[in-house]
């Protein structure tokens, strides 16, 4: 008879003495876990260039033009687990088309999804305050009603991949990294709306996590 | 019993790499209450019957033998085997300990849980039920008032999941892992008090002198602290390892174990070395020591040179690193741990009262300050729960169940406040630091409160010690804020706090020069509050809360004729101050009866001008008390008595006209028609004895029924107010609810003035019935429903009528000829922390109508919004990041539309031609605001950043409609676009 297979439940109550927990104090217990060293940890911050086409519409007016777009992003958060990271940005850029002048500035926040854990693609989305701003290029051609901006919101969806060249894994945690990434944007402010692909590059550098948080050496541990 | 979900993953604790294993030192812990004694006389307990057993098992295992041969040879049995014994027990493999809680620790309760664990196979804890629990209160501990069971502490749920935590080398039979139930105890014993520890050393030392000297304990070496991270607070029961590691050298050991020392530090003496092993790589020396309550350690004799010290401590990120030991000095260390989660949550103790409301909701601060949308603010928090009404516009009033504003009641520590929200309604007049919860009651509420036909909202203040100096800063985009605590010996609790808005200077700075109005003092707000609280011992309490508000503003108009011909003058200023001070005594000797005395003395001031032609000056000074005795001789019978009031003086002294009421529609048609009245010391005096049974008329229903007696000097009236309310527990998850309260208002001041109103007025009085289920399925999930129908009669409404007043006819203005009714439900959907989330859904379905004075046909009531849904969320990231969520769909208020206008030639303007009055809606209303949230955790502060993102789609909720001058066009007027709010806050 194989009784480790069988629902037995002996009801043979043995009482021990163990368990006397007697504390002066409250503590939480969630669980802390601890990771290996990569590059691809703790906070990061990243200064961008992007570039990009897009079309800028008025609700009266209808599509006002179909423009390039420069613009700069500031990026900054932190990689809070495997897969998830979260973050804040500010973004500024413009752009010319034939008829009209666009200009748009964001302050927002931002997730990132690691697919895979501790490598280097992530999906990132973000959702945040924006200005969007219009004007006609030619001044003669300009009318009292024309739309000159509003706020509203933006939205964001995009990819990135994180190259870290001068990495290696006895550095510990952290390091510099060229960020390439690709994005669809869409803006809506009053009666204007704008969607913009993005592609472009970035400068980040990745903090790393605090020795308390990695698994180490017993001398890197154990450093004063 | 009480059987709960499923266990929970066990605390993972830091994996270190080639580090020795820490079982090899036995614990010498300070506060696990089990000595190497106790172990050992546990242990023999425990073998002696399993010895005696074992004697048994192996006859039984002989008879099996013996039966397995003779099996074979006899047909089977039709009766079911009998379970295999047990040849071995489960033993612990990773212990963990109870989290005591905060609140019994207070108290100076202790507990004793009798679990039985259910293990199975891998030794893992499926599941834990209580068998039996006790507590015993400390002699002068503080009573629990109102409760007399002990998952009142939680130490039922602090024994069950510390129980979940643990890990067994199973049980086995026949060599067979098998599942087993297990009885176990958790035992809550109060640490030692500081006095009490260091009188007994007093008296040891006493005791001792004058005999034979003995040896002492050793030089200390090194010596620290161990405090959390970010909090400094000190941490009890923590296992500090020191050790090094000499490569290739054995070590000899030969010294006994230290058995446990009297209250204090433990001392390791490296004379008496615990522990220690010679391994063929290196050897090493090792010594452990827990801090005490204090959070202090110490080691003995340790030899100079490099000592590698570990602190771990489950919750917590290990501590690591090397401390540099010398023979000529004292190495004080102090050691700070960081939490793996700063969630307010992971200790927060809710200690539930024992409910005797159809509704009662509370939120503590924590909750609050998490909501988002709501800035941090406790009220705001109000209108995301269920009878609450969206503010139009924004915030500034509490709508409840189909009332106005002006008809709920709204207090600070059960004293009347004259306002609760700052000018805008984006802020309140506390903030979120000095609060310790709030509760709610949309109705039927208890027999203590009244004057009020709508609801209740009692804000309570900070009660907690001051572990030591400590506060916060707060600064966002609308204002800074900073608090302040600290303790005065063991006793005394100081705290004090200040805000102020700075939108003055932003808005000073946004408005151009060449605008027609000029801000000579912007819309600018400070608050202010103080608090001391005495603790001569537990059962008394006294405390001292001033507060107070400061509210201004000042407009100058270029072309004040540009918005009524009638105006004169340019200057717009208004200004609201008051202060209150709160002198209160609780006196909890026991749970069978307690007393609450409160008694406030307030200053409100009112100060309104505009145009030089209104001015409003009113100035209120008055007393205000509450006291309550309530006696519990048993669970099934409590009886509470009590009286309220406010005594004061007022002095008036306005020039203006009528001020608008609820279903209003044109007022002010002629600036004229200005009324002047200036009083001096008119008495105020508003008094309300009470009292309430609490009927436990078996073990399922209670009755809670109550009468109140009402005097308005004013109105020189007396009104009754019975009420009662019944709760039956159907099953351990199901309550059902009712209740039914007659409860009366004095119409408002300017109603029952001669020159702008009726002084002969009757209070409004409306009847409240209530009835609903709460469901409660698991330990974190609860449903409430509630239906809801409210009468209200003698309701204040306009009137043409006229009278005669000292034999001249003269308008008689308002009367009370207005009636309501109110009807509808409302369900609630709470989830309470578990599992990193938090969150409620909240559902209101009513309709709120009204019958004017004179009128047969009733209209909608000004706030009345059909549908008022309500989800938030938030969910606890690691790394201490927090996202939250909250969207609202409301239905749009009624409105009245205009069709066209009249041109009036004696005021040079035109009238506006109204339709039906509230005849049509506004646009559906609905918004989603964002929150996230990161804090930094430095040693001794922690820095949180905050991000609430208000109407993150940029909704364009209409808020109303707007007229050009001769109200032939309207245009839509919209309400708070998206706007972001960025805020820091900083805690030590």
């Amino acid at each position: 008879m194989n009784s480790a297979t069988s629902r037995l439940w002996l009801s043979a109550f043995v009482f021990t003495a163990f368990g006397a927990a007697s504390m002066g104090g409250t503590r939480p217990a969630n669980a802390q876990d601890v990771f290996e060293p990569a590059a691809r940890q703790g906070y990061y911050l990243a200064l961008g260039l992007r570039n990009g086409w897009g079309v800028v519409h008025d609700s009266d007016l209808g599509l006002l033009d179909l423009m390039p777009n420069l613009g700069l992003t500031l990026r900054t958060g932190q990689v809070v687990n495997d897969h998830l990271g979260l973050g804040i940005f500010i973004e500024s850029g413009g752009g010319a088309g034939r008829k009209w002048l666009g200009s748009y500035g964001t302050l927002a926040m931002e997730g990132q999804y690691i697919p895979i854990a501790n490598e280097n693609l992530a999906l990132r989305g973000g959702i945040g305050l924006a200005f969007l701003g219009v004007a006609r290029r030619d001044e003669a051609k300009k009318r009292d009603d024309d739309p000159t901006g509003d706020l509203g919101t933006l939205y964001k969806l995009g990819m990135s991949y994180d190259w870290f060249p001068a990495y290696d894994p006895g550095d510990g945690s952290g390091g510099f990294a060229v960020t390439v990434f690709a994005e669809g944007q869409f803006l809506s402010a009053g009666d204007l709306w704008s969607s913009t692909v993005f592609v472009g590059v970035e400068a980040s550098y990745w903090f790393g996590f605090d020795r308390s948080r990695l698994t180490l050496s017993e001398d890197q541990a154990f450093e004063p | 019993m009480r059987r709960i979900s499923k266990p929970v993953s066990f605390t993972r604790r830091a994996r270190l790499s080639n580090f020795p294993r820490l079982s090899n030192f036995p614990r010498l812990s300070n506060f696990a209450r089990l000595s190497t004694l106790a172990t050992v006389a546990a242990l023999a307990t425990l073998v002696a019957p399993l010895a005696t057993s074992a004697t048994a098992l192996a006859k039984p295992t002989a008879t099996k033998q013996s039966a397995a041969k003779s099996e074979s040879s006899a047909p089977a049995s039709s009766e079911p085997e009998a379970p295999p014994p047990l040849t071995k027990l489960p033993v612990v493999r990773s212990f963990s300990e109870a989290v005591f809680p905060s609140a019994a620790l207070r108290d100076r309760v202790a507990a004793t849980i009798e679990l039985a664990l259910d293990i199975n196979e891998q030794g893992g804890v499926d599941a834990v039920v209580v068998v039996r629990s006790s507590t015993v209160a400390e002699e002068g501990g503080r009573a629990f008032a109102g409760t007399s069971t002990v998952t009142d502490y939680g130490f039922d749920r602090a024994a069950i999941e510390a129980a979940e935590r643990l890990a067994f080398e199973p049980a086995e039979a026949e060599g067979t892992p098998v599942p087993v139930r297990m009885g176990y105890t958790v035992r809550f014993d109060l640490p030692p008090r500081a006095k009490d520890r260091v009188d007994r050393a007093i008296a040891t030392a006493t005791s001792t002198a004058g005999r034979e000297a003995r040896p002492g304990p050793g030089i200390v070496r090194l010596k620290g602290v161990v405090r959390e991270a970010g909090t400094r607070r000190r941490l009890p029961g923590v296992l500090i390892t020191v050790f090094r590691v000499e490569a290739g050298k054995p070590q000899a050991s030969s010294a006994p174990d230290v058995p446990d020392g009297p209250d204090g530090p433990q001392k390791s003496s490296a004379q008496e070395k615990p522990g220690s092993r010679v391994g063929a790589e290196a050897a090493y020396e090792a010594y452990e020591a827990t801090t005490n309550a204090d959070g202090t350690f110490e080691f003995y004799d340790l030899g100079s040179g490099a000592w590698r010290a570990q602190v771990d401590l489950d919750g917590y990120y290990p501590f690591r690193t090397t401390e540099e030991v010398t023979e000529d000095e004292v190495l004080d260390v102090t050691y700070y741990l960081e939490r793996g989660s700063y969630n307010e949550f992971d200790v927060l103790v809710e200690a539930e009262r024992v409910q005797k409301e159809v509704n009662r909701r509370t939120l503590k601060a924590a909750e609050i300050v998490k909501v988002p949308g709501t800035l941090g603010d406790p009220i705001n928090v109000v209108e995301n729960l269920p009878g609450v009404a969206r503010t139009p516009g924004g915030g500034g009033a509490i709508i409840v169940r189909g009332s106005g504003p002006e008809d709920t009641g709204v207090f600070v520590d059960g004293i009347d406040v004259p306002l609760i929200y700052h000018f805008g309604g984006l802020k309140s007049i506390l903030p979120a630091e000095v609060i310790d919860e709030i509760e709610f009651f949309p109705g039927n509420f208890s027999i203590q409160y009244g004057r009020a036909t709508g609801g209740i909202f009692n804000a309570k203040t900070k009660r907690a010690a001051a572990q030591g100096f400590g506060g916060s800063v707060d600064i966002s985009l609308l204002d800074s804020s900073i608090y302040l605590e600290f303790p005065i010996g063991d006793t005394i609790t100081v705290g004090l706090a200040g805000r102020r808005s700075y939108i003055d200077f932003v808005l000073k700075a946004a408005v151009p020069d060449d605008a027609s109005v000029r801000l000579v003092s912007a819309p600018r707000y400070y608050d202010y509050q103080a608090f001391a609280t005495w603790r001569p011992s537990s059962a008394h309490e006294v405390r001292l809360f001033f507060f107070g508000s400061d509210d201004r503003l000042r407009l100058l108009f270029e072309e004040p004729s540009d918005l009524d011909a009638q105006l004169q003058g340019t200057g717009l200023d208004a200004a609201v101050f008051f202060n209150r001070v709160i002198a209160s005594y609780e006196y909890a000797p026991s749970s069978t009866f307690q007393n609450s005395l409160k008694i406030a003395f307030a200053r409100d001031t009112f100060h309104a001008s505009a145009f030089d032609q209104f001015s409003s000056h009113i100035d209120f000074h008055n007393l205000q008390f509450r006291e309550m005795a309530r006696y519990a001789p048993s669970d099934a019978f409590a009886l509470s008595v009590g009286v309220e009031g406010i005594l004061g003086t007022v002095d008036v002294d306005v020039s203006a006209t009528r001020p608008p009421k609820e279903g209003d529609v044109v007022f002010g048609d002629d600036l004229e028609d200005i009324t002047v009245i200036s009083l001096d010391d008119v008495p105020v005096a508003n008094i309300a004895p009470f009292v309430e049974a609490e009927l436990g008329i078996t073990d399922a229903l209670k009755i809670v029924p109550g009468l109140r007696l009402d005097y308005f000097r004013r109105l020189r009236t007396f009104t009754v107010d019975p009420r009662l309310i019944a709760r039956y527990a159907l099953s351990d998850g199901w309550t059902v609810k009712a209740g039914v309260g007659l409860t009366h208002q004095p119409p408002e001041e300017d109603e029952t003035s001669e020159g702008f109103g009726n002084p002969d007025l009757d209070p409004e009085w409306a009847i409240q019935y209530s009835a609903g289920a709460e469901w409660v399925p698991t330990e974190y999930l609860k449903l409430d429903g509630t239906l809801f129908f409210k009468d209200l009669k003698n309701l204040v409404s306009r009137t043409n009528a006229t009278t005669t007043r000292d034999g001249v006819i003269a308008p008689l203005i308002y009367d009370n000829g207005g009636k309501g009714v109110v009807y509808g439900a409302e369900l609630f959907v709470e989830h309470k922390f578990n599992r990193n989330f938090r969150g409620w859904l909240s559902y209101t379905l009513s309709r709120a109508v009204r019958t004017d004075s004179g009128d047969s046909k009733s209209r909608l009531f000004d706030f009345d919004q059909t549908h008022i849904l309500s989800l938030v969320a938030s969910y606890v990231l690691p790394e201490n990041w927090e996202v939250g969520l909250r969207w609202r769909l409301v239905s749009g208020n009624p409105t009245t539309v205009f069709n066209g206008g009249v041109f009036l030639s004696d005021f040079d303007r035109y009238s506006p031609i109204p339709g039906e009055t509230n005849g049509e809606r506004l646009p559906l209303f609905h918004q989603l605001d964002l929150r996230i949230e990161k804090r930094w955790v430095y040693d001794a502060w922690s820095l949180s950043a905050y991000l609430n993102l208000v109407n993150s789609y940029n909704r364009r909720n209409v808020e109303g409609y707007s007229y050009n001058f001769d109200f032939s066009q309207s245009d839509t007027v919209a309400g708070l676009p998206i706007f972001p709010i960025l805020g820091l806050k900083a805690e030590f």
